[in-house]
């Protein structure tokens, strides 16, 4: 008769116990904020107690980190705003000052590099061809002869199905339409980047790579504060910027030289992005999708 | 005597009523949302925009130095 082999040997244990005592060391090379960001709760369940403790010790730990006085605002949207954005077309020069404009406010890594704004070039003859545009041109003066610009970043869509492919619930709709992403709460699955009709979500492929002196201290939990490797990232409609009391265009829309770019809320008939809406045909990137974009296109010509 | 409802004809019978009340409760969810739309913003087609582009009926007289175009970007393209 076979005899069933014993597994409680001496080498069993051994090898158990050295298994366990790296598990040990592992976990306590871990600090404890590393602990605190693991099992943190979801943005959206906190309470605001909660969130007020998160917030301040993001700040500590973002202040002691880069040297400079942070400030991390968990600031919820307000009733009674919905942003939207709107570009002429016929006034983009492709000058890509509002692609560098972002990558500064929002603490984009340079190295890899990441740029929520890709302002495409293509060719008047083709029209909209995403397939034939390109965003590695670097002629001497821009606009070129013959072509024109068509800067893409997320469109906030009321019907984005970036958020609805998240298998974790870590990326939603605020009530002012901003498209957001909890970073405690991104796995880096990358579903959502697959599900991205306009190429608007970035994924960190490596440690994000921000020069110390370059970075923005004023940040916003959901917006630009400063990510990790593994996550995900898109345009948030800068919405540090837009969400304060005093009201702040984007980045991108104040440093555009030729006015190309307004930004406001449609729920206010008052407003210039809403103006443009009554008064101009608006174009949205496909529309046969029906992402239904708040991001419009028009020719102010 | 209690009539048996659940006869073959009955089926049919609600089967029918059913797709009645379909017809209009489908158009007026279509009017609705074609309203919506209509009332936000007057769209602007693919072609009409491509149209506009080709005729050149835009040029803008600002020329200025790019900034540099991006290097080793890892991001998805459109």
């Amino acid at each position: 008769m076979k005899m069933i082999e014993k597994d409680n040997s001496r080498r069993e244990f051994l090898k158990k116990v050295g298994l366990l005592s790296l598990g040990t060391v592992a976990l306590a090379s871990c600090n404890s904020s590393d602990y605190e960001d693991f099992l943190q709760q979801n943005f959206k369940t906190l309470s605001k107690e909660e969130k007020d403790e998160i917030v301040k010790n993001l700040e500590k730990r973002y202040s002691e980190k880069y040297g400079k006085e942070f400030h991390v605002s968990d600031k919820a949207a307000k009733e009674g705003i919905l942003f939207g954005y709107a570009l002429d077309i016929s006034r983009c020069v492709g000058c890509r000052r509002c692609v560098y404009a972002c990558v500064e406010e929002n603490n984009q890594s340079r190295d890899p590099q990441i740029h929520w704004i890709q302002v495409l070039q293509m060719h008047k003859e083709k029209g909209i061809d995403f397939a034939h545009s390109t965003v590695h041109y670097n002629p001497e003066i821009v606009p070129e002869p013959g072509k024109f610009y068509l800067p893409v970043a997320c469109q906030q869509c009321r019907n984005p199905q970036c958020t609805t492919v998240c298998p974790t619930r870590a990326t939603w709709q605020e009530e002012d339409g901003i498209v957001v992403v909890d970073y405690n709460w991104c796995i880096g699955c990358r579903y959502c980047v697959a599900a991205c009709p306009y190429g608007a979500r970035h994924f960190n492929w490596g440690e994000p790579n921000v020069p110390i002196e370059e970075i923005n201290p004023e940040t916003h939990y959901l917006g630009n504060r400063p990510r990790t490797k593994g996550v995900i990232e898109k345009c948030t409609f800068c919405v540090q910027r837009v969400r304060k009391d005093e009201g702040h265009y984007p980045a991108c829309v104040e440093i555009c030289p030729v006015g190309a770019r307004k930004f406001g809320n449609l729920l206010d008939p008052n407003s210039e992005v809403r103006y443009i809406l009554e008064n101009k045909r608006v174009l949205v990137l496909k529309e046969e999708l029906n992402t239904q974009p708040k991001f419009y296109y028009f020719f102010g010509v | 005597m209690l009539n048996n409802i659940n006869t073959r004809r009955d089926f049919f019978k609600n089967m029918l009523l059913a797709f009645v009340a379909i017809i209009p409760l489908s158009s007026f969810i279509l009017k609705n949302s074609k309203t919506l739309k209509n009332h936000e913003f007057q769209t602007l087609s693919k072609d009409e925009a491509n149209e506009i582009i080709k005729n050149e009926k835009f040029y803008s007289e600002t020329n200025i130095k790019p900034k540099p175009a991006p290097i080793n970007n890892v991001g998805f393209r459109i």
